[in-house]
């Protein structure tokens, strides 16, 4: 099985697990670095950034959310975000949608760590200051896998505020999205500033063999998170480590490595 | 023997030899302690909400000396 058809699978597989908590008996609690909200009626796992939240709202050290994440991204580093994250799943679909709309992406930007950590931090701040989950109610994930399910299930007689800045938010990500791959993922998602953290000291990692590279670019043009530099593939915490540079290299000089 | 040799890709062996490359022992090290660490915090959490780890010792202790506690 080729890396595509095995990221594919796994993205589904993501999908169906993440479900799993179906009858609300399977909600197990454990923390998943993956943006998925735990609101949703159907989720399994608990959200990170909403638990990291919800802890900063308590003033209490997160020592389970913190030890499992730490354990997870040590081990994989941000690949779960190109292998297992649903939001990035559905970033991946709409991608398939642009490219058979347009050859290329139609907006050519590179990608910006530094806002990314921005969000991470205002969002862990806000919670902390305001002693509430605030940007659960902004999470376009949370608009997408939360507040449509619980929309359709208790359907009220009027339209809950929150519910309008969740379609806003949502509607606004996902045409975005559309234009640049990857959007939320490579700008926005304080999920991504945290698993990319950890690029650097996962195990799994993508390394490339100076030897064996021509330094031809097909794999940077490949990128769906727009990382421009050769050096930065497989270390920059922009990299997803989806494999499409892997696949793309003709002269096999870019790996999957520990 | 030789549809052995052919059903054994060359090509695939050595990408798998190379996914195992070989660094310091310094660069396992570190990682094996961090992924012990986070273990350990793990572990602290789960104490700490569900006192997992004090009904452990209070189960080897029974199981062990007949100690209750």
């Amino acid at each position: 099985m080729n890396i595509k058809a095995t990221r594919v699978s796994i993205q589904v597989l993501g999908l169906v697990l993440h479900n799993l908590g179906l009858t609300f008996s399977l909600k197990t609690g454990i923390v998943t670095p993956a943006l998925y909200c735990y609101a949703c009626p159907l989720a399994m796992f608990a959200c990170p950034i909403g638990t990291l939240q919800h802890f900063c709202a308590l003033r209490i050290l997160p020592l389970y959310a913190i030890g499992s994440l730490g354990f997870l991204l040590t081990a994989a580093g941000r690949s779960f975000c190109g292998w297992i994250c649903p939001f990035g799943s559905l970033h991946d679909a709409l991608g398939l949608v642009r490219s058979r709309w347009k050859k290329t992406a139609l907006v050519k930007l590179k990608a910006c760590s530094a806002a990314k950590f921005m969000m991470l931090l205002a969002v862990l701040a806000v919670a902390w200051y305001a002693a509430d989950t605030i940007y659960c109610r902004f999470c376009p994930s949370a608009s997408l896998f939360a507040s449509i399910p619980y929309f359709i299930l208790n359907p009220t007689s009027g339209v809950p505020f929150y519910f309008v800045m969740h379609m806003l938010t949502l509607v606004v990500v996902l045409v975005l999205a559309l234009v640049v791959g990857r959007f939320w993922c490579r700008y926005l998602c304080p999920m991504g500033a945290l698993n990319g953290v950890f690029n650097r000291f996962s195990i799994l990692k993508i390394t490339r063999s100076e030897s064996e590279c021509t330094g031809c670019g097909s794999c940077v043009e490949k990128c769906p998170m727009g990382i421009g530099d050769l050096s930065a593939i497989g270390k920059s915490s922009d990299c997803i480590l989806c494999g499409r540079c892997v696949e793309a290299c003709t002269k096999h000089a870019l790996r999957f490595a520990t | 023997m030789q549809n052995q040799c052919e059903v054994i890709n060359p090509y695939h062996m050595a990408q798998v030899g190379k996914m195992f490359s070989r660094k310091p022992l310094h660069y396992y090290l570190f990682r094996f302690w961090a992924l012990c660490l986070f273990l350990l915090l793990m572990l602290l959490g789960l104490d700490r909400q569900y006192g997992v780890v004090q009904s452990f010792v209070q189960f080897l202790c029974r199981a062990c000396v007949g100690l209750d506690g």
